[in-house]
């Protein structure tokens, strides 16, 4: 053949270009985390462990202060909304991966359009739209729901996190084997039950998604800027809590990374940190439970 | 609205004079957006091919879950990362290279820590890669057997097959890269730590900082309250990146291929 040299040496010229390229698009990745580790542990060191449980110092003062308020308020807001967000999406997946009538079957397809557009949208318009349903819902019934609240906070995220957790358990459904569907559905057992043991069935998978809503929780960050606005004091756990704004390490790494002073913003490094090693741990969990299935 | 369409055409943005436009947020969306997807879309095909096609098995997994990994780090350390690192790093080598060259007056000027348009820019490709990614590379281990048993037997080199190989999935690669545009779009928080948030009247030069509509919101929100209008602006400002995104999502569902 003519001109195979040729082509041979521009085929090995290509490959070793996509080998340059693809390292310097994984370079900053290595660099992030090294960087955000680095950084996060060096501030950590100067007030192990009081960190973590410490509130922010005084702005532009010596002292390091700590993360604690910021923690308890991610734990809190997840807390609240990944038992709803769960609960909707499982049963929202069993409705459309198990529709019998046709009725049923086109409910389930709109369903998983809206939720694959939903899944694509800004999460920021989502936080506008919670505010904007308070605000009304506040004039409508001349009520005073505070919209930086916790409420408002958890009402986002089950609305950003609902259909990832319904598209991995709708997928997990829909891989199930249909002998083994079958079998299940000719026990003569409700629908119920069925579907009970199609779960079972799912388990690992269950758990996986779990995982990622969870992930999806704490790291969402544009939604909560306008609902649960951010606060840097421990939360007071009483009847009230749901109507007060809470600080969650996302807010705090955003607003402190913006702030003026220095040891708030090595804070935010140690919050950035703190998410990292909490988001990675989640990653490999879900990892983990995806290969056992 | 109080301004009827001129919002979206004005480029002022005066709280005290209840007066606003929202023209350089867009534009700073599509401008960081388009930048960010072009470069995301060598980015990604390279290291989808290099995963898929080039790498022995054993350090193949190894791209792959750090692929995987950097999909999964929370925006908003992106954002830390590129505003303490990132942007001065681009202003100290990019930025004011190019000044240096006198080309200052197409690119505009770096200000503070380098925080602009163009940071924004390329901290939304190195955001949008591993998404954009892990699309293709499931469309390239999706080509059939047969396909690329043909592909095998004609006696190609290894950068034909692969040109092939990409031509045959294009589909997927314009879902991939549409659903990343859209990730680029809506991207808040770590944006708003890189782009700048100010407002100037060069907002069309990549490397003065600028605005983006999500920025916009998520910087003026807290004082939008105390002004009679300005929370409607804002909305506005929502409601053409929810257009924005709707656009980008309906092309996927016409155009792209079928999940």
């Amino acid at each position: 053949m003519r001109g195979l040299g040729i082509r041979k040496l521009k085929s090995y010229l290509m490959i070793s270009l996509i080998t340059t390229v693809s390292v310097l698009a994984l370079i900053p990745i290595f660099h992030l985390i090294t960087s955000v580790t680095l950084k996060g542990v060096e501030v950590i060191s100067r007030n192990f462990p009081n960190i973590f449980f410490d509130v922010r110092p005084i702005p532009g003062s010596k002292e390091v202060g700590g993360i604690g308020p910021y923690i308890v308020g991610t734990l809190i807001i997840t807390s609240l909304s990944i038992p709803i967000t769960l609960t909707i999406s499982v049963l929202a997946s069993l409705y459309s991966s198990e529709a019998l009538s046709r009725f049923e079957r086109s409910i389930g397809k709109y369903t998983r359009l809206f939720t694959h557009m939903l899944i694509e949208f800004p999460t920021i318009i989502i936080g506008l739209t919670v505010y904007g349903l308070l605000t009304s819902i506040n004039n409508l019934f001349n009520i005073n729901i505070p919209r930086f609240s916790l409420l408002a906070g958890t009402l986002a995220l089950i609305i950003i996190v609902t259909p990832y957790v319904y598209s991995q358990v709708e997928d997990a459904l829909k891989s199930i084997p249909s002998h083994v569907r079958e079998a299940v559905y000719s026990l003569g057992v409700t629908r119920v039950k069925a579907a009970y043991i199609l779960l079972r069935y799912i388990k690992p998978a269950l758990y996986a998604s779990i995982t990622i809503g969870v992930f999806r929780t704490i790291s969402e960050t544009a939604a909560l800027l306008f609902t649960a606005f951010g606060s840097d004091h421990y939360p007071i756990l009483d009847s009230q809590i749901l109507f007060r704004p809470i600080g969650t390490l996302t807010l705090a790494i955003y607003n402190f990374a913006l702030s003026p002073y220095e040891n708030w913003i090595d804070l935010s490094w140690v919050a950035a940190f703190t998410l990292l090693v909490m988001s990675t741990t989640l990653f490999v969990i879900s990892k983990v439970l995806s290969r056992g299935r | 609205m109080r301004d009827g369409f001129s919002i979206v055409l004005k480029t002022s943005w005066n709280p005290v004079k209840e007066d606003y436009g929202i023209l350089p947020a867009i534009v700073g969306t599509i401008i960081s957006a388009s930048i960010a997807l072009a470069l995301a879309l060598v980015l990604s095909v390279s290291t989808s091919v290099l995963i898929v096609e080039v790498l022995p098995r054993r350090l193949r997994s190894l791209a792959e879950v750090l692929v995987d990994l950097a999909a999964a780090i929370p925006s908003v350390i992106y954002g830390l990362w590129g505003l303490y690192i990132l942007s001065p790093f681009l202003k100290e080598f990019v930025m004011d290279r190019v000044v240096e060259l006198g080309l200052g007056g197409i690119f505009g000027y770096p200000r503070g820590l380098g925080t602009s348009i163009f940071s924004a820019s390329i901290l939304l490709s190195i955001m949008i890669t591993p998404f954009a990614a892990s699309i293709i590379r499931v469309g390239l281990r999706s080509i059939p057997i047969h396909i690329k048993e043909v592909l095998a037997s004609l006696a190609l080199t290894k950068w034909e097959v692969i040109v092939m190989e990409l031509k045959y999935i294009r589909r997927t690669i314009f879902t991939a890269l549409a659903v990343a545009y859209g990730r680029a779009v809506g991207e808040t928080a770590a944006v708003a730590m890189v782009v700048g948030n100010t407002l100037t009247t060069d907002f069309f030069k990549v490397f003065s900082p600028g605005y983006t509509i999500s920025s916009l919101i998520a910087d003026q929100y807290p004082n939008a309250e105390a002004y009679t209008y300005m929370v409607s602006a804002l909305f506005t400002a929502g409601l053409f990146l929810f257009m924005l995104s709707l656009v980008i999502n309906v092309l996927v569902m016409i155009y792209g291929e079928k999940r």
